[in-house]
């Protein structure tokens, strides 16, 4: 019997059980920074099952993570505990009840002098509160509606700009979907489930998605751009329906001088959503114009009015705008392939153009034919001007030609004149 | 009494050997006299170089032509200046002409070549930017002293006001200097006189050459390319086709995959530089070696067409 030797008594089961201990400490060490700092509640979850590990997983991967923002500075305890974070403390939130999640997240994210060095804004819980939403958490009790975590989830929190966040500019309309799509959840409160649907079909969806290219998505809202962030409605206005004003400035400043808009203050007829839709706002054209569809003139004024013939000649204006527009265009980028010639000029007179034409489509709202007259006048110029140009640049190569000509005619004379002058001296 | 005197009218057989080189000097004095009045309106700041060249080529009467006969004429006396060097060599010039008048007139060569590349910066386009860019990089192959080479060239680390500002120093007052001093002695040296004869022929010379330039700048207008933007790298930038040859023989050289990275760019070098060496010391071994004029012709042609085969591979690649 050799009972002494150390080596006899490692068989084929301990040396797996000692690899299995070493691999695993060392998984756990690669798992996060934070990780490696001695901390229980990870270590523990990590061993648990499903959701429970997930969790540890998700916080692992969050901006929270990132900053070194642990499980105990939301979910309070003693992370150091040998067995149970929560057991020697007497501040241990478990999981926070659903109403008192806005104020679980506040205690730092209201907080400015915590927030300022992570440069954060601190006025989510005040706008939370003034919102639907938190109208109806805070004071009905609602368990319903969104809070802090259905829409920035609750472990797997990521800054906005990450294109994994459920809050990044291109995923938010499915975020808001998930409840408000639900016909189940949105029965109760008559509120319509159709809105994601539509969107993706409005000209701001489709840009969004990236069906029209050559614009940017970025600069289209998704829901928060007209409905707000936090508090239910974009900063600056007072109604949702006047959220439209906030990019199409331009707009708002000829309609409120219009006869729709001075009519808008006295009792509630056509504001932006009455002639565009919401949801579903179509690319407005002069199509608009003509008929009686919905959104479209006719729906509201009768085909022989006088406000309906105003409509009809505003829109033959913007039709030869446009139609002026385009056609320097093309004579611009003939010229450059026939000519090959430097064109930077003429592209710098075209954009100016195109400013022009986007003030036309926003004076239309002033229903006003004198006022987009006046705009389309000077796209009238300028294009006339850019043609009178370019036809001029033809005419100059034809005149070079003529001169080039004229000055061969008059080299080959001197030549055939000297040659003969140098003969002569020959002999 | 006749303004010139008659010896200086007489028809004379006419040499090639010495017309391609007078060709030479015409097309230099148009240079002189274009770039003047190109001078007239030129700005050599960044923030209005483009503006002045789109400028002289847009909006001046007759700008479009002086620019044009500027650029052509460039072109012109390189082609010209291969052909003088031909001809001498098929017609063994260099045995009866002093050896300083070759190597005056190596020098020269290399004059005119840092002439086209810094006046290439000067309209300050993407391309002008992006091969002064490359040409002040490849001054890097040079062993020792090609990276304070650079620095110097570029006055920095990078292409900027003060490249500008040297560049333009060196093409319009350097460059030209030094020129008429070489061009002087080149041709003192050789002929002992400054004035040609057979003044006539001369003229006729010059009939053609204006000729020549009206209709190339009228056919082939001076091009603005867009304006420089050092933040926007062209792809695929090569220097002008006259440096199209040695391009090529630095990427053939790379082609290599020899030892290290930049094995093949210093090999490269030092093949073009001595090369460079045998040109310009040539008078002084060739009637040593070159006894036959054939062997001068079958060295001429090949040559031509070694230097013609690389230009088009650098231009195709």
């Amino acid at each position: 019997m050799n009972e002494g030797n150390i080596f006899s008594r490692l068989d084929i089961k301990r040396i797996l059980f000692i690899f299995i201990i070493v691999g695993i400490s060392v998984c756990r060490t690669s798992l996060t920074q934070a990780a490696t700092i001695q901390n229980n509640c990870v270590n523990c979850h990590q061993g648990l099952q499903e959701n429970l590990a997930l969790y540890a997983q998700q916080w692992a991967d969050s901006v929270h993570a990132v900053f070194s923002v642990c499980c105990e500075d939301c979910h309070g305890g003693d992370p150091n505990s040998p067995y149970r974070p929560e057991i020697g403390k007497n501040d241990y939130i478990g999981v926070p009840v659903k109403r008192k999640i806005p104020y679980f997240c506040d205690r730092c994210h209201a907080n400015p002098r915590y927030m300022k060095k992570y440069n954060i804004r601190v006025d989510m819980e005040n706008q939370y509160k003034d919102s639907i939403h938190g109208q109806r958490l805070l004071k009905e009790g609602n368990m319903d509606v969104a809070d802090c975590v259905n829409c920035h989830g609750s472990h797997d929190i990521k800054i906005t700009d990450d294109l994994k966040s459920r809050v990044n500019h291109f995923f938010i309309a499915g975020t808001c979907a998930k409840c408000h799509a639900d016909n189940k959840l949105m029965r109760p409160y008559g509120v319509p489930t159709d809105q994601l649907v539509q969107y993706k079909k409005s000209y701001h969806g489709q840009i969004l998605y990236q069906k029209i290219k050559k614009k940017n998505p970025r600069f289209v809202p998704s829901c928060p751009g007209c409905h707000g962030i936090h508090g239910g409605k974009p900063s600056g206005v007072a109604r949702v329906a006047d959220a439209c004003y906030n990019c199409h400035l331009m707009t708002k400043r000829y309609f409120q001088e219009s006869v729709h808009g001075f009519v808008l203050n006295e009792n509630q007829p056509p504001r932006c959503i009455d002639c565009h839709g919401y949801h579903n706002i179509p690319l407005a054209d002069e199509e608009m114009f003509v008929g009686q569809d919905d959104f479209h003139c006719g729906a509201c004024h009768s085909l022989d009015s006088k406000e309906y013939q105003t409509g009809q000649t505003i829109r033959t204006l913007l039709i030869q705008a446009r139609a002026a527009a385009k056609k320097s265009q093309g004579k611009i980028s003939r010229v450059k392939k026939d000519l090959d010639i430097d064109i930077s000029g003429f592209d710098q007179k075209m954009s100016d153009v195109f400013d022009y034409l986007s003030e036309a489509k926003s004076a239309i709202h002033s229903q006003d034919i004198q006022t987009v007259q006046e705009i389309v006048k000077k796209i009238n110029k300028y294009t006339r001007s850019l043609n009178q140009q370019v036809d001029g640049r033809y005419r100059e190569m034809r005149q070079r030609k003529k001169w080039l000509v004229q000055m061969l005619l008059y080299i080959s004379f001197l030549f055939f004149f000297i040659a003969y002058q140098r003969s002569k001296l020959n002999k | 009494m006749p303004l010139i005197s008659r010896e200086y009218l007489n028809p004379e057989p006419i040499k090639w050997s010495a017309y391609s080189g007078w060709i030479n000097l015409y097309l230099f004095c148009i240079q002189g006299i274009s770039g003047a009045l190109l001078l007239l309106y030129y700005r050599p700041t960044i923030p209005q170089a483009y503006e002045s060249i789109q400028q002289i080529t847009n909006t001046l009467h007759y700008g479009w032509l002086i620019r044009g006969i500027h650029i052509w004429a460039m072109q012109l006396l390189i082609i010209f200046l291969l052909f003088h060097i031909i001809i001498l060599f098929i017609d063994q010039s260099y045995r009866s002409a002093p050896k300083i008048t070759w190597i005056l007139g190596g020098g020269m060569m290399t004059l005119i070549g840092l002439s086209g590349a810094t006046g290439n910066l000067l309209p300050w386009t993407q391309v002008s930017y992006w091969t002064t860019t490359f040409i002040t990089q490849m001054s890097t192959v040079i062993p020792f002293f090609g990276r304070h080479l650079k620095f110097l060239a570029r006055g920095g680390n990078e292409i900027s006001q003060l490249t500008l500002s040297r560049f333009f120093a060196f093409h319009i007052l350097i460059i030209p200097l030094l020129f008429l001093f070489f061009v002087g002695f080149h041709i003192f040296s050789a002929k002992k006189s400054l004035i040609p004869r057979d003044l006539l022929f001369h003229v006729l010379i010059l009939l053609i050459l204006s000729a020549a330039l009206f209709s190339l700048s009228t056919f082939f207008p001076p091009r603005i390319y867009p304006k420089a933007d050092p933040f926007n790298t062209v792809i695929n930038i090569k220097p002008e086709w006259y440096f199209l040859g040695s391009y090529e023989t630095f990427q053939l050289f790379n082609g290599f995959r020899l030892a290290g990275p930049r094995v093949g760019t210093i090999l490269a070098f030092f093949f073009q530089f001595g090369f460079y060496l045998l040109f310009l010391l040539f008078p002084f071994f060739a009637p040593l070696v070159l006894r036959d004029r054939r062997l001068n012709i079958t060295l001429a042609i090949s040559g031509t067409l070694i230097l013609l085969t690389l230009t088009l591979l650098g231009y195709c690649r």
